[in-house]
């Protein structure tokens, strides 16, 4: 009798557990402001010590990723080389780039985005957990004037747009997450495009006029426009890929993105939101 | 002597282990894979605490994380106390609370942990959650539980026991 009073009481509880976690999952999706405060709050408190723990421990991580033995080292010399052997044909390429893109600059009569304001920002060591693969995190929140939805930039290109912003920290959602999409520009033709989870590239495959071929090697720019999130033409990459339908009606292009997202060490968030637009 | 009451050492723990998963976890990986530390110590809450008390520390834990992070608030909470419960329900017939089985069984219920995580967050529209390399994370995840195990395991025998003496302050 007292086991079965017992396990009732067990089973009543974890059912209070469950229907609290669920609620709260509900105003998570329903964006309920006191929770985002809330959350706002925490991660405030925790900021001085995340600090702290990061300058602690980094040296001791750092020298440990040293030790990873000569053979891990000899692969990222080659892999270097190789890489800086890309950037010299990148910089042959780059220069043809930048006639045909004043030229276009000039055919479309655009403003630069450099009147827009700037925050320059480190890259953090990390976000906790294992379900932040499209994220990362800077050291300039609130305090630095960052407002969700900024666009984040390297001197190569896109990075991604601000998803969250606490005090003196903010998290980036990278363009490469399969959830983020944005309008772009491919020659004249303006298209969307998605991430699609990988850290190179990004694809668009609606919108494009099919009279006209998409070239493989095209500068693709951002779009913008009063309803985009972005300024126009931040350097987003080039077309990588063109697929096109058996009927030819349909193409899809694969961009393959300017900045790498694999090793951002600093980033600039531009003071631009639709408002400000 | 002087008894520290229970329900201060399981806080005590709740907080350390959610400190040191946000802070220290945030940068000691394994191949990009840290450990799920929330989930680890609900589940030894439960076999050391009880079901109840296991699902209570998980629930606490797990919202505290849950806060830290970009992920729907509450579903940390709920796999955790979800996770806390197996253990927590069969410790009543266990003779031991340590030994390699149970570590093992401790590592297996952590990966499930991480793969239900994961499944639910798809299933609320985190479809990422599931993309390819969920299975290293699941794998990596259980070993660094099997790693932990006894450390942690240690730590939640502490908090739970009944009594601990200590000595007063003169």
């Amino acid at each position: 009798m007292a086991l079965t009073h017992h396990g009732t009481r067990r089973r009543y509880r974890l059912a209070v557990l469950v229907l609290t976690a669920v609620t709260l999952l509900t105003m998570d999706f329903r964006d309920f402001g006191p929770l985002g405060s809330v959350q706002q709050g925490a991660r405030d408190v925790m900021s001085p010590v995340r600090r702290a723990v990061d300058g602690a421990v980094s040296p001791v991580t750092d020298r440990l990723g040293g030790l990873g033995g000569s053979g891990d080292l000899r692969a990222e010399n080659e892999r270097l080389r190789a890489e800086l052997e890309q950037v010299k044909g990148d910089a042959l390429r780059d220069e043809a780039d930048a006639r045909s893109y004043r030229e276009l600059r000039q055919q479309l009569d655009i403003d630069y985005l450099g009147d827009i304001p700037q925050v320059a920002a480190r890259v953090t060591s990390g976000l906790p957990g294992n379900f932040s693969k499209y994220f990362i995190e800077i050291d300039r929140g609130e305090n630095a004037g960052l407002r969700p939805d900024m666009p984040v930039i390297t001197r190569s290109g896109l990075v991604g747009r601000i998803a969250r912003v606490d005090g003196d920290r903010a998290v980036v959602r990278l363009l490469t997450d399969p959830g983020f999409g944005l309008a772009v520009r491919i020659d004249d033709q303006i298209v969307p495009a998605a991430g699609i989870g990988d850290q190179r590239y990004i694809r668009a495959k609606e919108g494009f006029d099919p009279e006209r071929e998409v070239e493989v090697g095209t500068v693709v720019l951002t779009a913008g426009g009063p309803l985009s999130k972005f300024p126009a033409d931040i350097p987003v990459g080039r077309v990588a890929t063109v697929d096109r339908s058996p009927g030819g009606l349909a193409q899809t292009a694969t961009i393959e993105l300017a900045a790498d997202l694999r090793s951002l060490d600093f980033v600039s968030v531009l003071l631009f939101t639709q408002a400000s637009s | 002597m002087i008894p520290v009451l229970a329900p201060l050492r399981v806080a005590l723990v709740v907080v350390a282990a959610f400190v040191v998963q946000v802070t220290v976890f945030a940068v000691v990986r394994v191949d990009g894979v840290a450990p799920e530390l929330p989930l680890l110590v609900a589940v030894l809450a439960g076999l050391h605490g009880g079901a109840e008390r296991g699902m209570a520390a998980g629930f606490a834990l797990g919202l505290l994380y849950d806060l830290q992070l970009s992920t729907p608030t509450g579903l940390w909470a709920l796999v955790c106390a979800l996770a806390a419960y197996p253990l927590g329900a069969a410790s009543a017939n266990l003779d031991r609370t340590a030994g390699v089985g149970l570590w093992l069984v401790t590592s297996l219920i952590t990966g499930g942990g991480v793969l239900a995580f994961a499944l639910f967050g798809a299933i609320l529209g985190r479809t990422e959650y599931l993309e390819q390399g969920i299975g290293r994370v699941v794998v990596l995840a259980a070993l660094w539980s099997l790693l932990l195990s006894p450390a942690v395991g240690r730590v939640l025998r502490w908090a739970y026991a009944e009594t601990v003496p200590v000595r007063p302050l003169t």
